[in-house]
């Protein structure tokens, strides 16, 4: 269905510049608040929600113990320090009634380390059975009929090119609590690409001169997270270096509120895109309103917050460790033993906006992502192999001069053991930037996978306009 | 003995120019390539509770 301009009828889309709807034939703005009213006004359908604001504020803590508001509570087996006895490495041997159950920060986290519970998941398992099948609309513009992927919420006429929002898939899902409005627009996304990319020194000329194949803007929906953590832990880390090398023990508890830690809800797109997407600045959050969709894609979630709470916890435990590190002047730091206590608070559903450019180079898709309201570009760029080949040879055939030199002369006093060590030292350092080379090396080939992958570009193209 | 010199210069020549042009190509061509950091997310300070530091091993 169309979002029609009271004025003069024709489709209103959602304007990042003004942040309101505009008509592109008459040119009128209009709040979507106010167009709310007169969508009422007029008859058309409104959308009725399933109300989900128990499950927004369902308090799932990992202290495994079901209460009517849907607890669930987990308990350590010895929590009291100094008494520690878990091992990150091992996992922690954690109590609940019906049993042991472990929890490993560092694990992979493919097994949920909690259950929801037969009450607590009694809504999770209804969302869960919803059967996902693709439907097809009519188009209320040209009267085309319009086959919408399965978690879509919002496209286009393929026929007409018309921003046709699907209500009814809209109304079959759970409404989103916030939403965050595109604040950048179809040409600034493009444009910050251009210049990031004629930034790029190893850049090939057809990628700066790139034609676009694709360009849609799409609300990514994310799960938002508030956890609260509290950790006791024995750590170790290295002060000095060489010889002067030492190993020193450090205690700390500590704990700290999450707030909002994004997790993305769509099985099509990869959660490291996603997660490079960030930060999304929720304090610009909205309350969600399906005028925002207007023009643009949107996909509802099609993973459950019983998928991603491990994945929340893990991202939790290592912001934690990142803070606990940094109040330890010493370097290699490791934990060595802990007992880490958290809370999921409250899961909230939102929608979040990005820009997703195609192009092509040598016959193979790559997809560049905008973040929606910071203008983040993410992706990996093939490198142009001559340009790289050449600057290694001319920087390798310089600094394979130098190092001769200085090797033939160090060579002349072997017996000095200053000499020798000094040798060792720069041999050792040459031998860790080779390394640190190709890790990086590795790294970009990574992102490229990333930027070209089928999963990414698919997430676009299937989707008319 | 220069023979010895010129393999290990060649080592460390290269070694180095791996080096640069890693880090080279990873800057120009691995855009966006970092995530949100504890300060997005948390809502206050670390609230560091006890700290002890070089304690003997536990």
């Amino acid at each position: 269905m169309v979002i029609d301009c009271p004025a003069c009828g024709a489709a209103l889309m959602f304007d990042p510049e003004t942040g309101k709807m505009k008509c592109d034939a008459c040119d009128s703005l209009y709040d979507p608040s106010e167009l709310k009213d007169d969508f009422q006004a007029r008859g058309q359908k409104e959308l009725k929600y399933s109300s989900f604001d128990e499950a927004d504020n369902k308090t799932s803590t990992l202290k495994i113990k079901h209460d009517d508001t849907e607890k669930i509570s987990l308990k350590l087996n010895d929590t009291e320090a100094p008494a520690v006895s878990s091992s990150p490495s091992q996992g922690l041997s954690l109590k609940r009634e019906e049993g042991d159950v472990s929890f490993n920060p560092e694990s992979t986290f493919d097994n949920p380390v909690y259950d929801h519970g037969d009450e607590a998941s009694q809504e999770q398992l209804d969302l869960d059975n919803e059967t996902m099948e693709c439907k097809i609309y009519t188009c209320t513009s040209c009267g085309a009929e319009v086959a919408i992927n399965d978690v879509e919420a919002s496209t286009f006429c393929s026929f007409c090119g018309q921003p046709t929002v699907v209500f009814n898939r809209v109304d079959s899902q759970r409404k989103p609590k916030y939403i965050i409005p595109f604040s950048v627009t179809k040409e600034t996304a493009i444009e910050v690409i251009r210049k990031r990319l004629n930034k790029g020194f190893f850049v090939p000329d057809a990628i700066k001169n790139f034609e676009l194949e694709r360009v849609r803007g799409i609300y990514i929906p994310f799960w938002l997270y508030d956890v609260y953590y509290h950790d006791k832990q024995y750590l170790k880390g290295k002060v000095g270096s060489g010889k002067n090398e030492h190993t020193y023990y450090y205690y700390r508890e500590a704990d700290c509120n999450f707030k909002e830690i994004t997790l993305d809800a769509s099985r099509q797109l990869n959660d490291e895109s996603s997660q490079r997407l960030e930060p999304y600045y929720t304090n610009k959050m909205r309350p969600f309103a399906l005028e925002y969709l207007s023009g643009f894609y949107a996909d509802t979630y099609d993973v459950t917050t019983s998928e991603v709470d491990t994945l929340a916890l893990q991202r939790a435990y290592a912001l934690f460790q990142e803070a606990v590190n940094e109040t330890i002047k010493a370097h290699s730091i490791s934990v060595i033993k802990n007992a880490p206590d958290y809370k999921i608070l409250k899961t909230q559903y939102a929608m979040f906006p990005a820009w997703f450019l195609t192009f092509r180079y040598e016959d193979v898709p790559y997809t560049l992502l905008v973040n929606g309201q910071t203008e983040k570009i993410v992706g990996g760029i093939p490198y142009d192999r001559g340009k790289v080949a050449s600057s290694f040879a001319v920087l390798a055939v310089v600094f394979s001069v130098i190092a001769t030199f200085v090797m033939y002369w160090l060579l002349q006093d072997t017996d000095s053991e200053g000499t020798m060590k000094l040798l060792i030292t720069i041999l050792i350092f040459a031998g860790s930037g080779m390394i640190a080379g190709f890790s990086n090396l590795k790294k970009v080939k990574e992102s490229m996978k990333l930027t070209s992958s089928s999963a990414t570009n698919n997430f676009v193209k299937n989707r008319g306009q | 003995m220069f023979l010895l010199a010129l393999l290990l210069g060649v080592f460390i020549g290269c070694s180095v120019s791996i080096f640069i042009i890693g880090n080279k190509v990873a800057k120009s061509n691995d855009i966006g390539n970092s995530k949100a950091d504890f300060g997005d997310f948390a809502s206050q300070m670390l609230n560091v509770i006890v700290q002890r530091d070089r304690i003997s091993k536990p």
